[in-house]
């Protein structure tokens, strides 16, 4: 920016600060539409992101770890701060939300500042008469062959401008845009922006979410509406190599007793239904039921007429219940089995111990069993000591029950038979994780997806360019020194004749182009083609100036811009207008 | 054509880039353009070779390979290499080659370092159409912040030189920028908003703060903060070179992220 234009620019604000000093709502607009506010929230968001992620994503200040972790410091007041100041959930919590909502804010003072002078250039184009006042951008040469007005309007339209066209006296002038559209790109970008983080904010604050799971036959009644999901079937289907291709569950969604819906639902098709959507989204085995069980029996050779019950007098085994070891009695089996045979236990179905008038029956089945004061509980949902309890019967009486343990086949608790069994494996009974969620705020998220992809693409792709043109007969440009701009003494003198034009007689080009990059020296062939945008170039080209050269527009380098909407109001490049 | 081939042919794109990278240090030495446009040709070469890697390893998986983070390096090299090509070949700023190649190379290096085996089944999360989309603009997206890294470290080589003129420097920040904006569009499109609605295809919700996300979300806020502090306060040139540098490196730390941070991203 010029001294001048600063000088200007500063008073300015001087004033309209004075201004609107005393009104707080115009100072917070003030602050909140002030781009470098916008910058330091942003910069303060990522650094929030990445403490979040860092820090505590990945070190636990809460529940079990973090006593186990920081046990022996709890007296650092560092630690204590930690545990107590640092969010569980750093991107849901207030401060973070707060800051996105900062933004928001920031982003609509922001668009409503651009908008109208956004939408006054992309859809007004530029007017002719400002030919008459060229910059530092202008190249001016002189070409015996004229342009003819009708001949420029021609060049122009087929590579997509709009064009004004303003005869003049001696020659004519032309006012040429494209890509106007661009200019809305930024203001779009905000607004788009503005709303995914209203919609985001929507969804975090009335949103829901919540995890389900259901086994094949089970019913769940939808919060919020007056419907069921039944899930008919779960399926996962594996390749012969063992990797789980997917995992299916076959639902029915009953309002009532009228059958809305019935689908499969999958990984990436989930079940959309009156703002509810349901997604497959885990499985795992069931914690607490099985398909089947196998246990070993050592079958006796000799049928036997009857067994021993098992005494509670046992060893000893530790068990924990959290991190207390329990004390519980067991017995052992011990040595290898002389005759084995596997029986394989279905859920509710009695199986015959052969040689034995006994039979057995699942009667629990715990994933991660574990003891506490209350007995026998389940630990976690991972497999970690997967135990079942069986029940003995003679005839329809049942005589006892006792655990078996999968990682410890020896042992055996309860007060059933003596009889030698061991746990041998279980087929898990599956599982579907389903996530009900509504989206409250989706529509918002989908309108910024949609505004902003639309606002970065016309930024990214596009640019505004504009060509102001000006052709008269030789000389006439001297003769009318009221073209100049007013405040430039300096340069009215240096026009007298602009360096590079040769007095033949000839017609006078002035062509400003700006919003486009100038040509890269490399490509350039004749040395003062590196400053000039490929428009201009072919221009030069078509009309060839005399001498061989054009010249820039005599720039003194103290007025140049005038920050408005004319030939001279803009840089050399013109590339700054477009951001 | 067995499992390794697209490994072979990956190879071989990883020695033409080299071969590349040594036309250009020998066009340094004794300065003759044949040697860059050689180079250019290597770049080339190299980018239809790793693509014809590319469609190899499309055909023997049976899906797009973008699945691992061996082929989203891959597929990172390609785009730099690609661009830098195209990048030489308007500009003829060969010296440039000698500087980004290098990149290139060390791309391609991580992508082989990186485990390859292919997997014929994807995991079912990774079953749609948006694994093309999403990761591929955001790999192509990265290969761009990749040039626009190499580029600054260039304009700050030169800058250092007294001999380098002022339009000189001009110039090259004017291409560092052009290779942000190639790469900003393809992430706020790709890396965000193509992730944003697969996740809510996938997951049930569009944005779960997941560290690849978080990632990509401090990525897309730096260089957003580039682009205002590069328009509204005028940060260009040694100012804007340095942020370039620290995008990257962000870059790389998200793509890394996944080895260290885990997440739903970490599918391998």
């Amino acid at each position: 920016m010029l001294p001048k234009m600063r000088d200007q620019k500063e008073r300015a604000g001087a004033e309209t600060r004075q201004r609107t000093s005393h009104n707080p709502i115009s100072d917070l607009y003030a602050l909140l539409s002030d781009p470098r506010f916008a910058i330091i929230v942003i910069i303060t968001l990522a650094i929030a992101s990445i403490l979040g992620i860092v820090i505590v994503d990945q070190i636990p200040f809460r529940g079990e770890m973090a006593r186990l972790r920081f046990e022996d410091r709890q007296n650092d007041p560092w630690i204590w701060l930690l545990i107590h100041l640092v969010p569980m959930h750093p991107f849901r919590c207030f401060l973070f939300r707060a800051l996105l909502a900062l933004l928001s804010m920031s982003l609509l003072a922001c668009v409503i500042r651009r908008w109208r002078g956004s939408w006054r250039r992309a859809l007004m184009p530029p007017q002719p008469s400002a030919a008459a006042r060229p910059g530092p951008a202008t190249l001016v040469w002189t070409s015996r062959e004229p342009p003819g007005a009708q001949e420029m309007l021609h060049f122009f339209r087929r590579r997509l401008f709009t064009v004004r066209h303003e005869p003049q006296d001696s020659g004519f002038r032309m006012a040429a845009s494209r890509f106007g559209i661009a200019r809305l790109g930024a203001v779009l970008t905000h607004l788009g922006f503005l709303l995914l983080v209203v919609g985001g904010l929507w969804i975090a604050s009335t949103g829901f979410s919540r995890m389900v799971w259901m086994s094949p036959g089970d019913t769940f009644d939808i919060p919020g509406m007056v419907a069921r999901l039944e899930l008919l079937d779960f399926r996962i289907e594996t390749t012969p190599e063992g990797r789980i291709a997917d995992y299916i569950s076959s639902v029915r969604l009953m309002r009532d007793t009228t059958l809305v819906r019935e689908m499969d639902i999958e990984v990436n098709k989930p079940l959309r239904y009156q703002g509810h959507s349901i997604y497959q989204s885990s499985y795992r085995r069931d914690p607490r039921q099985v398909c089947s069980l196998n246990l070993v029996f050592d079958a006796p050779t000799v049928p036997i007429q009857s067994a021993q019950r098992l005494h509670r007098n046992g060893e000893g085994m530790q068990v924990k219940q959290g991190s207390q070891p329990r004390h519980m009695i067991h017995t052992e089996i011990s040595g290898p089995f002389a005759n084995p045979i596997t029986l394989r236990l279905l859920p509710g179905e009695q199986t015959a111990l052969p040689g034995t008038p006994y039979a057995i029956a699942i009667d629990t089945f715990l994933i991660d069993f574990r003891v506490g004061p209350g007995g026998a509980y389940l630990g976690s949902d991972e497999p970690q000591n997967p135990a079942a309890r069986i029940a003995f019967f003679e005839g329809d009486n049942l005589i006892g029950q006792t655990w078996y343990f999968l990682f410890h086949p020896d042992m055996r608790v309860g007060d059933g038979l003596d009889l030698p069994l061991r746990f041998a494996n279980f087929e898990p009974h599956m599982q579907t994780g389903l996530e009900l969620a509504t989206h409250p705020g989706s529509g918002w998220i989908w309108a910024g997806i949609v505004i902003m992809s639309l606002g970065t693409l016309l930024s990214f792709m596009l640019r505004h360019e504009r060509v102001w043109l000006e052709v008269r007969a030789r000389g006439a440009l001297e003769a009318e020194p009221d073209h100049l701009p007013q405040d430039s003494d300096q340069r009215r003198g240096s026009m007298e004749r602009p360096p590079g034009l040769l007095p033949e007689e000839g017609w006078e080009i002035a062509v400003t182009h700006i919003g486009a990059p100038p040509q890269d020296p490399a490509l350039a062939k004749e040395p003062w083609g590196a400053s000039i945008t490929p428009l201009a170039a072919q221009m030069l080209k078509q009309w060839s100036p005399l001498g061989g050269a054009p010249s820039r527009w005599p720039a003194s380098g103290s007025d140049a811009g005038s920050g408005t909407d004319t030939a001279a109001g803009v840089n050399a490049s013109g590339r700054a207008e477009n951001s | 054509m067995n499992y390794t081939t697209d490994i072979q042919i990956f190879t071989v794109a990883f020695g033409v880039y080299i071969g590349a990278f040594a036309s250009f240090l020998i066009r340094s030495a004794v300065r003759r353009t044949v040697f860059g446009w050689i180079g250019v040709a290597g770049l080339t070469t190299g980018a239809i070779t790793q693509l014809i890697a590319f469609g190899v390893r499309w055909h023997l998986a049976g899906h797009v390979p973008l699945s691992s983070m061996h082929e989203y390096a891959s597929v990172m090299a390609w785009m730099a290499a690609l661009l830098l090509a195209l990048l030489l070949a308007r500009t003829r700023r060969f010296e440039l080659g000698s500087l980004i190649t290098p990149l290139v190379i060390a791309i391609m290096a991580m992508a082989s370092l990186l485990p390859k085996e292919i997997h014929q089944q994807l995991i079912p999360a990774l079953q749609s159409y948006w694994l093309h989309i999403h990761v591929s603009m955001a790999a192509l997206a990265e290969g761009a912040f990749a040039v626009s890294f190499g580029l600054a470290i260039y304009y700050l080589f030169k800058e250092r030189d007294p001999s380098t003129p002022p339009a000189e420097l001009a110039r090259i920040d004017v291409l560092n920028h052009s290779a942000i904006s190639v790469g900003y569009p393809l992430f706020t499109l790709g890396a965000l908003f193509a992730g944003a609605i697969w996740a809510y295809e996938a997951w049930g919700s569009f944005w779960s703060w997941d560290p690849k996300e978080v990632g990509s979300w401090i990525i897309w806020l730096f260089y957003t903060g580039y682009l205002h502090a590069r328009y509204q306060r005028g940060w260009k040139g040694h100012k804007a070179a340095i942020l370039s540098i620290i995008g990257f490196v962000m870059v790389i730390l998200c793509f890394l992220g996944n080895l260290f941070l885990g997440g739903q991203h970490a599918y391998e």
